[in-house]
């Protein structure tokens, strides 16, 4: 039987306790096509990812492949028969290097006599990232790598398993837009090669960059396929079927809205050990500070440092015009300085803990009166901040490792909003949040501005940054090389942090 | 079609089960248990009996308290049947040797279980000894310590008066002075570690240590505390038990770690931290209790005993690893 659909959902359902993930989801993946999905946070993307891979067994409904029904039991019968998947939760290895990560489950091709030849296998790693345009040492441990450098390996991981079909969920989440740029390469490269794609992300601009069909999800349901068109009328269909209505207009700019002289925060020639080198800054009372770098220029580093006291070697660090000699995460919340770590899941949620003890976590390290937790206070800021964020929940104590990614990524945001911090470093907030919550989220931070809270963020997504900053700082290699008052152009920012100006 | 839908529903059932099982699994063995035995032996549920069960219980399930909170945080202590013979021989060889107040005494008896967890915590938090390896060294340290002081002979002698003896062997209003020892315990620590700072950190420790030092908490602050909180507890018990004896050996409490783990597994605590309520472990206590009991009353030999406790262990066990597995 002669068949033009290389993968088939046919009525897929799926529920978990208190919720119906997807209801009678169906729909058709041309052969040699990149196919998107798309929906909110929660709409049940990543779930169905996860039933193609064989990692969750829907309750009703069938897959084809090539047109027969399969059933898999668990990811390794999946790419067995040709499925590889970038999950939305990296599952790179931290304790091996690079390359024994890159190969890991296929060591044997590189066995003689029972041995491993690890002098092969990172010759081969490195022949096949270089290839694949990935600048790694292959040697380096995964724990050494960022995010995302993580995701990268990720990336590369799943396209070296000569798959006919690759699943990527938010393959671009910690990437920049250099690094988006690579990956685009990669997938054309794959379509000549006959794979067929499905790509998730909250980015439409790369859904209308890459794609050429489209599959909307809402509340676990597919609203509409369509063929992918560049027109701004079809985008606008799709955010409206996503999300239900219309997108909310957005605050315009804020640049240079900012007359304050009282600085509250300041770093002097401040340099640390792992690669920042004599940086300095002030960030104004009020003020909205956003940092642009692309993956290596240590903003990360940077910032983490002067939360945690971290492999700082030098320079000084001025808070209300106080010299702050060392510091820990402690006396910086005591302080009210919050951070938002980049990497959630390690350093940023109680995964095992109901969302009614993360959202008001550090509220209650700050409110309890001889150790008693003001508890009602705290389910207040829970509820208040899941309706604010829309975070998707069948109830505030749900445990958070049930949420959805992007919901996931809401719950860290809440704790650290809920907490009543006087500056705010936010490293990369709009990671995995969808549309919707984008606008709702740029509000919030635009309002607590306009209150006194004095803000940086860390993003890679410059026309957000452009909309919501005061001021841009951009770095390079570890050093700021750029101050942007003036509302300048995306393309010459991105110069200046490739280093094509100087 | 149909028997594809009936292979593909399978796992969730299994997962639905691990989850009712977890919440339900013990309340429902201890009741079933608990009517088995009061209808196959009638000497099984009368109210002295009942009391036995709880007093014979209480030891375990005081020291099983901070065994319990030390794991929710992901550490363990399986010292401290050391540490409730060193408490036992420091506040014992005060009151005998040197002829102390019997309260001066206890109270440094209670230090010296401070302490214990204290050295517990030094070498767990700034050597970086796993919990596990360190506590082992100083259970052996801890028992050779009090085998030195005894010389291997018991003290006792009357300078232990009667006042000192009811707390192990007293009644008030025919409840064991033990047994009201134990419930005041669990009512102080179910609220602490409910309604407090400590028990929020504890969890969150448990749950993601590093989540919870970027989130302002001093860790290591809290570990240490937990520690001596958990040597405390042992000195507790291991004074009661040796006013229960009216003496004390070196060999005191040897061989309850035993039954004091299982307590706090079968309550739900998972090895992997993070999870787990104290109001559970005394319910793990008590259907450790109501089993020997039962085997005593039914002429049972204590070897049949000890494989009996080997089995509840490893259901207890068995019911942990169903909790932890997780699906991606
Ligand atoms: N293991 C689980 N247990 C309970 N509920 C779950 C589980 N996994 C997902 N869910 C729920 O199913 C729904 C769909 O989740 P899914 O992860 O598929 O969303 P998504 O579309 O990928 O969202 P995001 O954009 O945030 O990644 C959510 O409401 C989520 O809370
Ligand atoms: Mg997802």
């Amino acid at each position: 039987m002669d068949n033009n659909y290389i993968l088939e959902i046919d009525n897929i359902s799926k529920y978990f306790p208190g919720v119906q993930a997807l209801k009678n989801v169906s729909f058709k993946i041309k052969k040699n096509t990149v196919h998107a999905l798309v929906g909110e946070n929660g709409a049940g993307k990543s779930t169905l990812i996860k039933i193609i891979a064989g990692v969750y067994t829907p309750e009703e409904g069938e897959i084809k492949i090539d047109g027969n029904i399969v059933s898999y039991k668990n990811p390794a019968d999946s790419l067995k028969s040709g499925i590889s998947t970038i999950y939305q939760e990296l599952s790179v290895v931290d304790d091996l290097t690079i390359a024994q990560d890159l190969f890991f489950g296929e060591e044997s091709i590189f066995s003689r006599g029972g041995f491993i030849s690890f002098k092969k296998m990172n010759n081969e790693a490195k022949k096949i990232l270089d290839n694949l345009g990935f600048t790694f040492n292959v040697t380096k441990k995964v724990s050494s790598l960022s995010v995302s450098e993580k995701q990268q390996l990720e990336i590369a991981k799943a396209v070296n398993k000569n798959a006919k079909i690759i699943l990527m969920d938010e393959p671009t989440s910690a990437l920049s837009d250099k690094e988006i740029e690579n990956l685009f390469k990669i997938i054309k490269k794959l379509k000549e090669k006959g794979v067929s794609i499905i790509y998730i992300s909250h980015h439409l601009d790369e859904i209308f960059n890459i794609c050429d069909y489209v599959t909307i999800l809402r509340d676990g349901m597919v609203i509409d396929t369509l063929e992918v068109e560049n027109n701004q009328e079809v985008k606008d269909k799709v955010v409206n079927q996503m999300i239900g209505k219309d997108l909310s207009k957005i605050k315009t700019n804020r640049f240079k809205k900012i007359n304050s002289d009282k600085i509250v925060l300041e770093a002097k020639d401040f340099s640390t050990s792992n690669g920042v080198k004599n940086v300095s800054f002030k960030l104004k009372y009020g003020e909205i500070l956003g940092i642009y770098g692309t993956v290596g220029s240590k903003r990360t580093e940077l910032f983490k440092s002067i939360f945690t006291g971290q492999n700082k070697i030098e320079g000084q660090l001025y808070s209300k015009s106080k010299l702050i000699l060392n510091t820990n995460p402690e006396k910086s919340i005591a302080g009210k300085l919050g951070f938002l770590p980049e990497s959630r899941k390690e350093e940023g949620i109680f995964l095992g803990l109901p969302i009614s003890k993360n959202i008001p976590f550090i509220l209650y390290g700050e409110e309890s009166k001889l150790g008693f937790l003001k508890q009602k206070k705290g389910l207040e800021a829970t509820k208040k901040y899941i309706n604010l964020l829309n975070i998707k929940t069948p109830s505030p104590h749900q445990i958070v490792a049930n949420l959805s990614g992007g919901n996931q990524q809401k719950v860290v945001l809440a704790k650290l909003l809920a907490a009543d911090c006087d500056i705010l470093i936010l490293d990369e907030p709009l990671v995995g949040v969808d549309v919707g919550t984008k606008n709702e989220l740029l509000d919030i931070v635009n309002d607590l501005a306009n209150e006194g809270k004095s803000i940086i963020i860390i993003s890679s997504e410059l026309p957000e940054l452009l909309r919501i900053s005061d001021r841009i700082l951009i770095m390079r290699n570890g050093e700021i090389i750029k101050e942007i008052i003036e509302n300048f152009d995306q393309k010459e920012i991105i110069s200046y942090a490739i280093g094509g100006k100087k | 079609m149909s028997e594809i839908k009936n292979i593909n529903t399978s796992p969730n059932r299994f997962k639905i089960q691990a989850n009712f099982w977890e919440i339900y699994g013990i309340p429902i063995a201890f009741t079933v248990l608990f009517l088995v035995f009061s209808f196959s032996n009638k000497n099984f549920f009368t109210f002295d009996n009942i009391m036995n069960i709880l007093r014979a219980t209480s030891i375990i399930a005081i020291v099983a308290i901070g065994t319990t909170i030390l794991m929710i945080s992901g550490n363990i202590d399986i010292s401290m049947a050391s540490t409730m013979a060193v408490s036992g021989v420091v506040t014992i060889g005060m009151i005998v040797h040197y002829n102390i107040n019997p309260i001066i005494a206890i109270v440094c008896g209670i230090i010296a279980g401070g302490i214990a967890g204290f050295l517990n915590s030094l070498l767990v938090i700034y050597i970086k000894i796993p919990a596990f390896i360190a506590t082992l060294a100083t259970l052996s340290i801890f028992r050779g310590l009090c085998f030195i002081y005894t010389k291997g002979y018991s003290i006792y002698g009357d300078q232990i008066t009667e006042a000192y003896k009811f707390i192990g062997r007293g009644y008030v209003f025919k409840i064991p002075m033990p047994v009201i020892i134990m419930i005041v315990l669990y009512v102080i620590f179910i609220i602490i570690f409910k309604y407090t700072k400590i028990g929020l950190y504890t969890y969150a420790i448990g749950s993601n240590e590093r989540v919870s030092l970027l989130s302002g908490v001093n860790a290591n602050k809290i570990k240490m505390l937990l520690f001596v909180l958990g040597g405390v507890m042992s000195a507790i018990g291991g004074i009661i038990m040796t006013a229960r004896l009216g003496s004390v050996q070196g060999s005191l409490a040897d061989g309850t770690e035993f039954g004091i783990i299982t307590a706090a597994v079968l309550g739900g605590v998972s090895l992997s931290g993070g999870k787990g309520v104290i109001g559970r472990t005394l319910l793990g206590a008590l259907l450790i209790g109501i089993l020997n009991n039962y085997m005593v009353l039914m002429n049972i030999s204590t070897f049949y005993q000890m494989v009996t406790s080997g089995i509840v262990l490893l259901f207890a066990l068995g019911l942990d690893r169903l909790k932890s597995k997780q699906v991606l």
